[in-house]
């Protein structure tokens, strides 16, 4: 019961902060000029289209969420058979354009809530004409169509040089942050000379010890309770909880070593660096404990952001793969939301 | 799970291939005020020791053998398969990719009419590997109503694609 009121409360007090601090929210009713040169509805799937290419499958793909850079920015680098595109700025430019691209091509709305975090901070961001600076766009598109938003985001030439875009989707399905769905892009930003030697690539370079089998691409993350085990989930009023309580997040074996670094983002866009550098040992799955002080502010719903080869290692990596140095790229990044233990459980054990 | 099949990796041993070269520092030292990647040095270096295979197979499936033992009907599909059998309800979701530098996911949770969720194993995949999903759950005694739904995605060059695939049955 207090519970139930505390999440309502904790609603009412999201969106009444989403509201003043983000005009864009508004989007949808607005009038104002400004705001429609900015934001571009149509029924074309112009990415949805040219999925064919790109995945294979009978049934299409029916949902896009993308962050275009403006062309003028991109570059592009070949990579085999494949294409590394990365952002390049100017010296000294402060601000990155490009278009928020959303396609929805199903009978429902999709929500989506942008951030873009430059390395370990929130980069703020404005569509282009506005003049309000905001830690996200929210967009609500409408069944069966497609909206383009142009924006433009701050950029720090001091920071990481990596841009991450997280369209948060607040209309999928509740288990859509378990870990596993891919939900980030990001892209090395080159603002400053870069020489590459020969160390980079070293660093960057792995091999299969000669096994024909590997458990896995990436380091996946789970959640475990105090036994060691992933914790079972629960379906309460269409929201997910766990049975027991996480105490630490699971990081699945993969064939390579590599340091992760992991942030918490929640939906007001605050964004913190939770654990940097932490190494992660090849052909063994990596536990990382949560701290009870960690796990009490997570009262909120937050996200838990999985990042490795940070900046210029994203170039790294793409040019030891290019020169096949390794068997496949290692650049990984993933979201994994943090679920609450079920307050009916947690009583039927007292 | 990924099987990389009759995969080459003829991979020398990275420090002598790449052996020192002298200074990095050449034309990034006159003024260029534009922002730049100096590549070159790692090129020669590079090409003076080559001894790098062009035979690599990654991203090859071969048979495909060991991946279809998860999968009913088509492995190209992104689907979600609900089935049952020794007491058990089985879900089964998967995507496959195209190229090099894409990624692919699937993950699949099971729901009983009324109950709880299962979450199922997460498959990520890079390239041509199909990202498979499973979950299954001892089926209790009487006829219930199954539900499979999987959430498949996809990245390649700054577009995050999505989809959602859906099974039912009462087993």
């Amino acid at each position: 019961m207090s519970i139930k009121f505390l999440f309502m409360i904790t609603l009412v007090f999201i969106i009444l902060v989403g509201c003043s601090a983000d005009e864009t929210l508004q989007i949808n009713s607005s009038k104002s000029e400004q705001v429609i040169t900015d934001i571009k509805t149509t029924n074309e799937f112009r990415l949805l289209d040219s999925s064919k290419d790109i995945i294979e499958s009978s049934e299409q793909f029916s949902q896009v969420k993308a962050f275009i850079p403006d062309s003028n920015y991109m570059e592009s680098q070949n990579v085999q058979d494949g294409k590394f595109s990365y952002i390049k700025l100017e010296k000294n430019q402060s601000t990155v354009l490009g278009k928020i691209i959303l396609e929805n091509k199903t009978n429902n709305y999709m929500e989506i809530q942008s951030f873009f975090i430059q390395g370990n901070k929130i980069a703020q961001v404005k569509t282009i004409n506005s003049e309000k600076w905001n830690f996200y766009v929210t967009y609500n598109v409408k069944p069966n169509s497609s909206v383009e938003i142009s924006v433009e985001i701050k950029w720090d030439n001091e920071g990481i040089n990596e841009l991450t875009f997280f369209p948060l989707d607040h209309s999928s399905p509740i288990d859509r942050y378990n870990g596993g769905n891919l939900s980030l892009i990001r892209y090395f930003v080159l603002d400053n000379k870069i020489n590459i030697n020969n160390t980079d690539l070293i660093n960057q370079s792995f091999n299969l010890d000669n096994k024909s089998e590997i458990s896995g691409f990436f380091p996946i993350p789970s959640w475990v309770g105090n036994d060691d085990k992933e914790v079972e989930y629960v379906v309460e009023q269409e929201k997910l909880f766990t049975k027991n309580p996480i105490s630490k997040l699971k990081l699945d074996a993969i064939p390579y070593d590599t340091e992760i670094d992991i942030l918490l983002i929640d939906e007001l866009g605050n964004v913190s660096l939770m654990f940097e550098k932490v190494k992660i040992k090849k052909n063994q799955s990596t536990l990382i404990p949560l701290d009870s002080e960690v796990l009490n502010e997570l009262n909120i719903k937050k996200y838990f952001i999985i990042l490795n080869n940070r900046g210029k290692d994203m170039l790294f990596d793409m040019k030891a793969l290019d020169l096949k140095l390794k068997p496949f790229t290692t650049t990984y990044q993933s979201v994994i939301e943090f679920y609450m233990e079920s307050n009916s459980n947690h009583l039927s054990g007292e | 799970m990924f099987k990389l099949g009759k995969i080459t990796v003829p991979l020398l041993v990275a420090g002598f291939i790449l052996s020192p070269v002298g200074g990095n520092v050449t034309a990034a030292e006159l003024e260029n005020e534009s922002p730049t990647i100096n590549w070159d040095d790692v090129w020669s270096s590079i090409d003076s020791n080559s001894n790098l295979s062009n035979s690599i197979s990654f991203g090859s499936i071969s048979t495909g053998s060991d991946i279809s033992t998860f999968i009913w009907g088509n492995l190209a599909d992104a689907k979600t398969t609900l089935s049952s059998g020794s007491g058990e309800v089985k879900s089964t979701g998967i995507t496959k990719g195209k190229t090099l530098l894409t990624s692919t996911s699937a993950t699949t949770s099971l729901r009983m009419s009324g109950m709880g969720i299962i979450t199922g194993s997460k498959g990520v995949a890079l390239g041509k590997f199909t990202a498979t999903s499973e979950v299954s759950t001892t089926n209790p005694s009487g006829l219930q109503s199954w539900e499979g739904l999987t959430i498949h995605t996809a990245t390649d060059s700054g577009t995050l694609y999505e989809s959602k695939t859906y099974d039912y049955g009462s087993y």
